[in-house]
């Protein structure tokens, strides 16, 4: 499942002296040999466009578990691999919260199929069954 | 009897790991070394954490740094000069300035500086990312760990020994001439060429190659003891232990090879 799949998990925690740009910036500039300026510059287009600007300057530390898990996922999605795997999302937030701002990420990106996996019922799941959601 | 046989079976198992430990650090410097040789292993990456090391080991501390070789330059210098010159060994200062302080002491304080410093601040960076599993997360993205976190960090603070160590001896040099010229009014142009002529290539080398060793080694020591430990947070403190004693010993290892080196 690695191979294909960037995941997103609790032991995919982000690097806690970069920032968030900088968590994000890393995988561009290590696989796509990106400038720093240019990565930098990408990052920050991609948070504005996902709303998320605000949280650029940020360490791990001053996020949510929201936030954090949101970037996760734009650190999975800016990786080479094609597909994003989400294992058990409900675990990295308070159990209330429910996936639909993921949802609208990937309707914003459009570039990247989105699984979660997940072993819990929960009722954002439909039908609260052990899920593979696309 | 019985007591005694136990505990000196259990310091001979100790010394062996401990044998087996270096061998495992050197292999892992040698891989280190191998890997900042290719340039493919360069990207921007692993170049701005090259460029942070740099700052962290010689810039961050530059000024606290250049008073601290001023007062402590001017102490030594000052009182193997005087010595010399008590001892009516005027022709012989070159060389104690060159052999003892510029090739032998000044390589070794800066090593246990540079250790105390920025060994023991990697080896609690990289224990920590292991723990709280951040070096997974490298892993999971593709990201080798050797290339991104201990080559540019190793080469880096390389560099960043280097600039150093010829900083404190251009100081140490300059604190010597004044105190001589307090003293005996020697001139400048005269005490440089007494430094010059004491200068031998073995000199040269050492100087380098004990300055490249060290500035490598203290990543790699603290980086190989981060990386194996196993993912509990009270074995951290155990590692950061260990690479002090690690680091310590490969320092005296290399200081008295470079004494036997001086004196073949």
């Amino acid at each position: 499942m690695e191979n294909n799949f960037a995941i997103v998990s609790e032991d995919t925690p982000l690097l806690v002296d970069l920032d968030t740009n900088e968590n994000i910036s890393l995988i561009l500039e290590y696989h796509y040999k990106y400038s720093i300026d240019n990565a930098t510059e990408y990052t920050n287009e991609l948070l504005k466009k996902c709303g998320y600007l605000h949280l650029a300057q940020k360490r791990p530390f001053e996020l949510n578990k929201k936030d954090k898990l949101i970037i996760r996922y734009l650190r999975a999605y800016v990786s080479p691999k094609e597909k994003i795997a989400i294992i058990k999302p409900f675990s990295m937030l308070n159990h209330v919260d429910d996936l639909s701002y993921l949802e609208e990420l990937v309707d914003i990106l459009n570039e990247k199929k989105m699984q979660i996996v997940d072993t819990t019922m929960h009722k954002y799941y439909k039908e609260n069954r052990c899920p593979i959601k696309k | 009897m019985l007591v005694f046989n136990t505990h000196s079976k259990g310091l001979k198992v100790n010394f062996l790991k401990y044998i087996s430990h270096f061998f495992k650090y050197y292999n892992f410097s040698v891989i280190c070394f191998l890997y900042a040789l290719n340039p493919k292993n360069y990207n921007p990456a692993s170049r701005q954490v090259l460029i942070k090391q740099i700052y962290y080991v010689a810039l961050e501390i530059l000024p606290v740094f250049i008073m601290l070789s001023i007062v402590f330059g001017t102490i030594i210098m000052g009182f193997i000069v005087s010595l010399a010159l008590q001892y009516n060994l005027k022709e012989y200062i070159g060389q104690l300035i060159v052999k003892f302080i510029l090739v032998e002491m000044l390589p070794f304080a800066l090593a246990l500086i540079v250790s105390f410093r920025t060994g023991l601040r990697i080896g609690a960076k990289t224990s920590i990312m292991k723990v709280n599993n951040e070096l997974n997360s490298l892993k999971m993205f593709d990201i080798d760990i050797v290339t991104y976190l201990v080559m540019p960090k190793a080469i880096g603070n390389l560099l960043g020994f280097l600039s150093l160590i010829f900083l404190s001896s251009v100081i140490m040099i300059i604190s010597g001439y004044l105190f001589l010229f307090l003293s005996i009014g020697m001139d400048f142009n005269l005490f440089l060429s007494t430094i010059i002529s004491a200068i031998t290539p073995k000199d040269i080398f050492l100087y380098v190659i004990k300055s490249i060793i060290y500035g490598f080694v203290i990543v790699t020591i603290p980086s190989y003891d981060g990386l194996i430990i196993k993912k509990r947070y009270y074995k951290i403190p155990l590692a950061l232990s260990k690479t002090v004693t690690s680091l310590f010993i490969f320092i005296l290892i290399v200081e008295a090879l470079s004494l036997v080196v001086e004196f073949l």
